[in-house]
């Protein structure tokens, strides 16, 4: 290797071998949610005709997991990459792992042998009239399980920062107000605003499934749209956090592969410090089609999603486009693979600021619009982010470099069937095809092809994939054992 | 052209440019550094971001005014509508043409979505169907048919066969 970005935390034996182990995990577990995918978009596609009663479970568990492992990645990622300044717990940070790995489970066992086919967001009063009596404890126990992991873990890398830099100094507040005060680098400001939101949509979920366990346990009728709003609050919030903890280390470890560095500044922690509130306020735009809600609510939810995008084009991606654009790149499968990330999280986001726009949502919303942008900004945009740095990472802990034709093949193999798989949601979109349908009514039966045609990309983005992962694993086996 | 032609076209064209800006970057990345420091760049970066903000806050003005929230005036005909595992049930199933209807969605059990299609297939609107709420939304049929009503939020096993349709005449 030519260069070394991560040579501090791999020095911590317990924080990288535990992150190696997870990641390991990670990789081959993220097949099964993937497959579920796949079968659904070929159920869809009338390509398999024997596992249809299966396709709202498939769809439950692929959202669950696939948020709940990429989620926890990146925690995993940032934990690793914060090492080299703070000190994490080996201990909590096992004890999370676990947590995680048994609520996931858990919410297995929930969706597929008790019946809880909820989907991932589990709508309210869904929950209680679907599934077994069994299923249904279990399947908010496991939400439960995965929460207190998370917590667990948020608050002692808060705590691990806060043995270093005071909170004030973390969200770069001497910046704001002119005063002067340590440099603190952006990772540190960037996990601890994530950190925070996360702690308080955390709390925000606690409440909603303690709503849950009174009606169950007594003759208590919640309201559906507090309940909407609850679980929103927390889904939007933790699929965004889930992309800006990743932001964390890519502000860290991106520029060094231009030999520079992204500073902390006014600005930056003017941006960050707003961000905090923007983010927990977007999340009403999954709300706009219930008119109901008041509409003040309503125009707050589309202002807090442009600010979103407002902060996320000024900052981050300009930085990133300035930066490459001045500097002589190391252009190797990592570097290119974050940057292309970056550009299909600019795009996805930008679908979905259209789809944030009131009066595009009402005729958009629910169809395959909403997976496409989200797979565009969250599995190509964040979840790449995580794969690329995850290879650096291997690649290090190895000693072992990468081969030239990772370059040329792999990366547009992997490029290309995921984006024959986004663009069928997206045609899905322009022609008003609903999401979540495990057969289009024969009034919509374009949705049949872009499904089938799906199915297909997904085939050749896995041959990639499975590729990159055994290549991955290989060099992580190799790094443990040094 | 319809709305969601509309915006694919926009997305394509926004596309088209990240593609070309994140391209021409690389290419630039590759042959040796320019004059312009990241330093010169990063102070124009107040200008973008004022083009930016000015932008959005277009787009949020102009968006206010076509949210299908507003109820001024009286509907022409109401309609009730009743959703629940897995049907529609509507007070009426047949309106005239040009008139502004109203439809007063409820829910008897779960969640449900009240989705219009026209008969091309291309949604005209939605509203959410919620257990112990009513939603009003409004839609002026314009062209005699038969338009599609599909349930837009998932419901349980067979909520992809929750339909029904209206007449327009």
């Amino acid at each position: 290797m030519e260069q070394t970005f991560f040579s501090e935390p791999i020095q911590n034996k317990g924080i990288r071998n535990t992150t190696l182990v997870w990641f390991s995990l990670s990789l081959v577990l993220f097949l099964v949610p993937a497959a579920f995918g796949f079968l659904m978009r070929s159920i869809q596609g009338n390509l398999l005709q024997d596992s249809h009663h299966l396709f709202y479970h498939f769809l439950t568990s692929h959202g669950l997991l696939m948020v709940g492992i990429w989620f926890t990645s990146a925690m995993a990622l940032l934990t690793f990459s914060l090492s080299k300044y703070v000190k994490p717990r080996v201990g909590m940070y096992i004890v999370s792992l676990s947590l995680i790995v048994v609520g996931a489970l858990m919410s297995l066992w929930a969706v597929f042998i008790g019946d809880m086919a909820t989907g991932w967001y589990f709508l309210y009063p869904l929950p209680m009239r679907i599934g077994t009596a069994t299923g249904r404890i279990v399947f908010l126990s496991s939400i439960g399980v995965l929460g207190v992991g998370w917590l667990l873990w948020s608050i002692d890398l808060l705590l691990a920062i806060a043995k270093k830099y005071t909170l004030p100094e973390t969200l770069g507040w001497h910046y704001i107000f002119g005063e002067s005060g340590r440099e603190v680098p952006p990772i540190i400001m960037i996990a601890v605003v994530s950190l925070i939101a996360i702690i308080v949509c955390i709390l925000i979920a606690v409440i909603l499934l303690l709503l849950y366990l009174l009606e169950i346990a007594s003759s208590v009728v919640n309201d559906a749209l507090l309940m909407k709003n609850l679980v929103f609050v927390f889904g939007h919030t933790v699929a965004n956090m889930n992309l800006y903890l990743v932001i964390a280390v890519f502000y860290e470890y991106f520029p060094k592969f231009g030999g520079g560095e992204f500073k902390n500044g006014r600005m930056l922690a003017i941006v960050w410090n707003s961000v905090l509130g923007i983010v927990l306020f977007a999340y009403f735009h999954h709300l706009y089609m219930d008119f109901i809600q008041p509409t003040v609510v309503q125009y707050i939810g589309q202002f807090a999603s442009y600010g979103a995008g407002v902060a996320a084009a000024t900052f981050t991606i300009f930085s990133v486009l300035a930066f490459v654009s001045t500097h002589k790149m190391n252009w190797n499968f990592s570097s290119l693979l974050l940057f292309i990330s970056v550009a299909m999280w600019t795009i996805g986001g930008v679908a979905a600021l259209i789809d944030a726009t009131i009066p595009v949502n009402f005729k958009m919303h629910n169809t395959l619009w909403v997976p496409a942008h989200f797979h565009t900004y969250y599995f190509t945009g964040a979840a790449t982010m995580i794969l690329s740095f995850m290879w650096t990472i291997a690649c290090e802990v190895s000693g072992a470099g990468e081969q030239p034709w990772m370059k040329k093949f792999l990366l547009p193999l992997l490029l290309a069937g995921a984006s024959g798989f986004l663009l069928m949601f997206y045609f899905g979109g322009l022609h008003s095809i609903p999401r979540r349908y495990e057969v289009y009514p024969v009034e919509l039966s374009e949705g049949t092809a872009y499904a089938k045609a799906a199915a297909y990309s997904i085939l050749l983005f896995f041959a990639g994939y499975i590729v990159f992962m055994g290549m991955v694993l290989k060099r992580f086996l190799r790094g443990m054992k040094t | 052209m319809k709305l969601q032609t509309t915006i694919f076209v926009i997305w394509i064209i926004s596309t088209v440019i990240v593609i070309a800006a994140f391209v021409v970057v690389y290419l630039h990345s590759k042959v040796k550094p320019s004059s312009i420091t990241y330093e010169i760049i990063n102070s124009r970066r107040f200008k973008f971001f004022y083009i930016v903000v000015i932008l959005f806050l277009a787009l949020f003005f102009v968006a206010l005014s076509y949210t299908p929230y507003t109820r001024e005036g009286k509907a022409d005909e109401i309609i009730g509508v009743k959703a629940r595992m897995f049907s529609f049930v509507l007070t009426k199933d047949t309106v005239d043409c040009g008139k502004l209807i109203e439809f007063r969605v409820a829910a008897e059990d779960v969640t449900h979505g009240f989705g219009m299609y026209d008969s091309a297939g291309t949604l005209l609107g939605q509203v959410q169907a919620m257990p112990g709420y009513i939603n009003r939304l409004r839609i002026q049929f314009d062209t005699p048919g038969k338009y599609n009503i599909f349930c837009l939020e998932y419901c349980g096993s067979q909520h992809h066969q929750m339909k029904t349709s209206l007449i327009v005449k």
